[in-house]
């Protein structure tokens, strides 16, 4: 396990103004009349899938991302820090090493919300561990 | 069947996410891309995601909050694919709406498919005319 997960925990991101108005130029929203202190959930899931992709050995390891699925019980506000929690489990009856990664977003004002990421690896890992 | 416009992907929305997803030599190493199954670098797949769900937002006016969205990927994109949706709706009530939608490439090929649900007061009149 130690040779595909890299870190024990997630480092933690700080979101900045700037973040926000790059991740609107990305995919075309106009920022006026918006709420500028809140994060749009697209960009909260990018920086979430960056800590993970820092977590696990992605780079040898990953074949493709196969799905993923979130819900959001609010939106981050600018200047809070985003880290995540996460478990690792190998999806049964599959022939393919497809493994999901169940994960919580945790900010200083606790979980904003869960989901997971369905990844397929070029070899199959250890697994159940919950870090 | 609702279509949104189609959009030419282009080299910030390979590049601008990798400071938040990072690269993992999938998204700039065109030299190793190349020898690949995928044959080019290719878009995060949060990108994909995240400008099929914007196109359909374009469609409708209003406050929006994503309160939840999920995907299943069947292909990769690149510079210089281009990107449409084909939407439509789920449950909905005056609260929170939910959306269905498949994202095409230029080739008519299925890139992903999703859903996602909002809150706040965003419309789509055609579609929730009340």
């Amino acid at each position: 396990m130690k040779s595909f997960i890299k870190a024990k925990r997630s480092l933690g991101r700080t979101v900045l103004k700037e973040d926000c108005i790059l991740f609107a130029e990305l995919v075309g929203i106009d920022l006026e009349g918006k709420n500028a202190e809140k994060v749009d959930s697209r960009l909260t899931l990018m920086i979430a899938v960056g800590l993970l992709n820092r977590t696990f050995n992605l780079e040898e390891d990953l074949a493709a991302v196969i799905g993923q699925d979130w819900s959001f019980h609010k939106q981050m506000e600018i200047g809070q820090t985003l880290y995540v929690k996460y478990g690792l489990f190998r999806k049964e009856k599959t022939e393919k090493p497809i493994y999901i990664v169940e994960v919580s977003l945790h900010t200083e004002d606790g979980v904003i919300g869960e989901g997971h990421w369905t990844l397929l690896l070029n070899r199959e890992i250890e697994v159940d561990v919950n870090v | 069947m609702n279509i949104t416009k189609k959009i030419p992907i282009v080299e910030s929305h390979l590049l601008l996410p990798l400071m938040w997803e990072g690269d993992l030599e999938l998204h700039t190493n065109r030299e190793k891309m190349s020898k690949s199954r995928f044959k080019d670098a290719i878009l995060h797949g949060d990108t994909v995601l995240s400008i099929a769900i914007q196109l359909v937002l374009e469609e409708g006016r209003g406050w929006v909050d994503i309160s939840s969205f999920s995907a299943s990927y069947r292909k990769s994109v690149s510079v210089g694919d281009e990107l449409y949706v084909v939407y439509h709706p789920r449950n909905s009530d005056s609260h929170r709406k939910q959306i269905d939608f498949e994202a095409i490439n230029q080739r008519d090929e299925l890139i992903l498919s999703g859903s996602f649900s909002v809150t706040g007061g965003w419309t789509i009149e055609k579609l929730y005319q009340s």
